[in-house]
């Protein structure tokens, strides 16, 4: 019977992919009345979205495009939070740069102006302000660019939250479910084959992350997206070490080449860099670091060793505490560092996915604007930046 | 159904609990030596202050942590007694702050 009933499935959107990417592009187009299947090979959240931080951030690029495009993610959260009956834990406390490094401080007091032009809240703290806020950051940290509205969030929460709330919009949640391929009429999406049935849909939602270029292969497009792995450290419940998250300014700056203070060979072979985010629970979780290595979601003792090191740099009170647990995740991640929202050369195939290390921050954003492109009406950002065809080679003249 | 967790020694310990002295047979662990002697929960939560005891005793569920030595949130279900240890309950989550004072 059920088979029955599979052969006769349909929708306006299939939307595939359950991390907070997908969850969110299911949630705001059954908000808007759209007839949704969201499929998800595991269960709400799966993929990238369990194997992160929290973070939803303004913090971690220039002045310019990419910046607000976070800047507009960050403030749909306050709404979706009260529409949601999932509380994910948004705090909007604040994440602070810590600056070790004499040349950093120039350049970090001429950073604040473009940020605050955006609409983003920027603090500098000297050391004096920093000790007193933060007694158990290291006495040679020098100062703090604080964004003071950044956030952190409970990703697993949000995501299973948004998933939740879009099957009460009406979308029809389907977990455990594997695609095998996606049937075109006419070169356009006509359907999603799943290993519980097809799905008639004249419109498919890549949202698949890392995975998103196998989906993309099943209809002959080339999306570049690679893994790029990053490691995580838990700490028990503890208080007294960071009052809210952190991370390291230097590696910000050092993006130009040069090298960081006190940073291992190690730390550069590995991409280690601080960041520290106190959580709802009590834990504290420790990051980070960036390695191409396929799929391996595996923890690495050196990798691990690395972060520990680098953390208890600017946090010397961690000597104190315990790690509990560790985890690594995939960072899906494209040659320019932007995400990829968009049609493509496939009439009805669409992409958003490819947000490297703002996957969860630009999760709203993300499904707002999918929801606005499939209206036919103008986006409410300018998607240009984020098209497909910006890293599709030119076709050669015959 | 219950066997102690160390082969027995015949020999037996004192250790301080919460400031009072208690003494047991060696071959015991901290969780059991203080549930032997009539503590009905070994630590606090962190956030409501709610009593705990140990439920797994194997080193799984955390609720038989114990400050012991002066180090906070130790299992107590897989720590051996020791002559003179000095044992009291977690209460909440340790304090790296007041660590660092000492």
């Amino acid at each position: 019977m059920n088979d029955q009933q599979n052969k006769h499935d349909a929708a306006e959107v299939v939307v595939l992919g359950g991390g907070a990417v997908g969850t969110a592009v299911a949630y705001y187009l059954a908000r808007a009345g759209r007839n949704v299947a969201l499929v998800e090979l595991g269960e709400f959240p799966w993929g990238s979205s369990k194997r992160c931080d929290g973070h939803a951030v303004t913090y971690d690029s220039p002045p310019g495009y990419f910046s607000r495009l976070c800047k507009a993610g960050l403030d749909l959260f306050p709404e979706v939070a009260a529409d949601l009956d999932v509380d994910f834990d948004f705090e909007p406390e604040g994440v602070g740069l810590l600056i070790d490094d004499e040349r950093d401080l120039e350049t970090a007091r001429a950073s604040i102006e473009g940020k605050r032009a955006e609409g983003i809240e920027v603090q500098f703290w000297d050391r004096a302000e920093l000790r007193r806020r933060e007694p158990g950051v290291a006495d040679d940290v020098l100062a703090c660019l604080n964004f003071a509205s950044d956030a952190k969030l409970n990703p697993m929460r949000l995501a299973f939250g948004l998933a939740r709330r879009a099957g009460a919009y009406g979308a029809r949640l389907m977990p455990r479910t594997r695609v095998t391929g996606i049937e075109t009429r006419d070169g356009a999406v006509a359907a999603v084959l799943t290993d519980r049935g097809r799905i008639a849909s004249p419109v498919v939602i890549d949202a698949c992350g890392v995975w998103a270029p196998l989906i993309g292969q099943m209809v002959g497009l080339t999306i570049p997206i690679r893994p790029r792995q990053g490691q995580i450290l838990v700490s028990e419940k503890l208080r007294g070490l960071a009052s809210q998250s952190y991370a390291e300014y230097g590696y910000l700056a050092a993006k130009g080449g040069r090298k960081r203070n006190g940073v291992t060979a190690d730390m550069e072979a590995y991409g280690v860099a601080l960041v520290a985010e106190p959580t709802e629970a009590g834990t504290v979780l420790f990051g980070s670091s960036r390695r191409y290595v396929g799929l391996d979601t595996s923890s690495h003792p050196g990798v691990l060793r690395a972060m520990a090191q680098r953390a208890r740099r600017f946090f010397p009170r961690l000597a104190e505490a315990r790690i509990i647990r560790c985890y690594a995740g995939l960072r899906p991640a494209t040659p320019d560092g932007k995400p990829i929202i968009s049609p493509t050369p496939v009439p009805g195939f669409f992409v958003a996915a490819g947000h490297e290390g703002n996957g969860i921050g630009l999760s709203l954003i993300t499904g707002k604007l999918v929801a606005e492109l499939l209206g036919g009406g103008p986006t409410s950002v300018d998607l240009a930046p984020l098209r497909l065809e910006r890293f599709l080679e030119p076709p050669h003249a015959a | 159904m219950f066997t102690k967790a160390f082969p027995d020694s015949g020999k037996s310990v004192t250790l301080s609990f919460e400031g009072k002295a208690i003494t047991v047979s060696a071959d015991m662990t901290v969780a059991a030596a203080v549930l032997g002697h009539g503590a009905k929960h070994l630590r606090t939560t962190a956030k409501s202050g709610e009593e705990r005891a140990p439920y797994c005793h194997m080193g799984v569920c955390f609720d038989c942590l114990m400050e012991i030595d002066g180090v906070p949130n130790q299992q107590a279900c897989l720590r051996r007694v020791e002559e003179g240890m000095t044992v009291s309950r977690q209460r909440g989550v340790p304090d790296l702050a007041r660590t660092e004072e000492k």
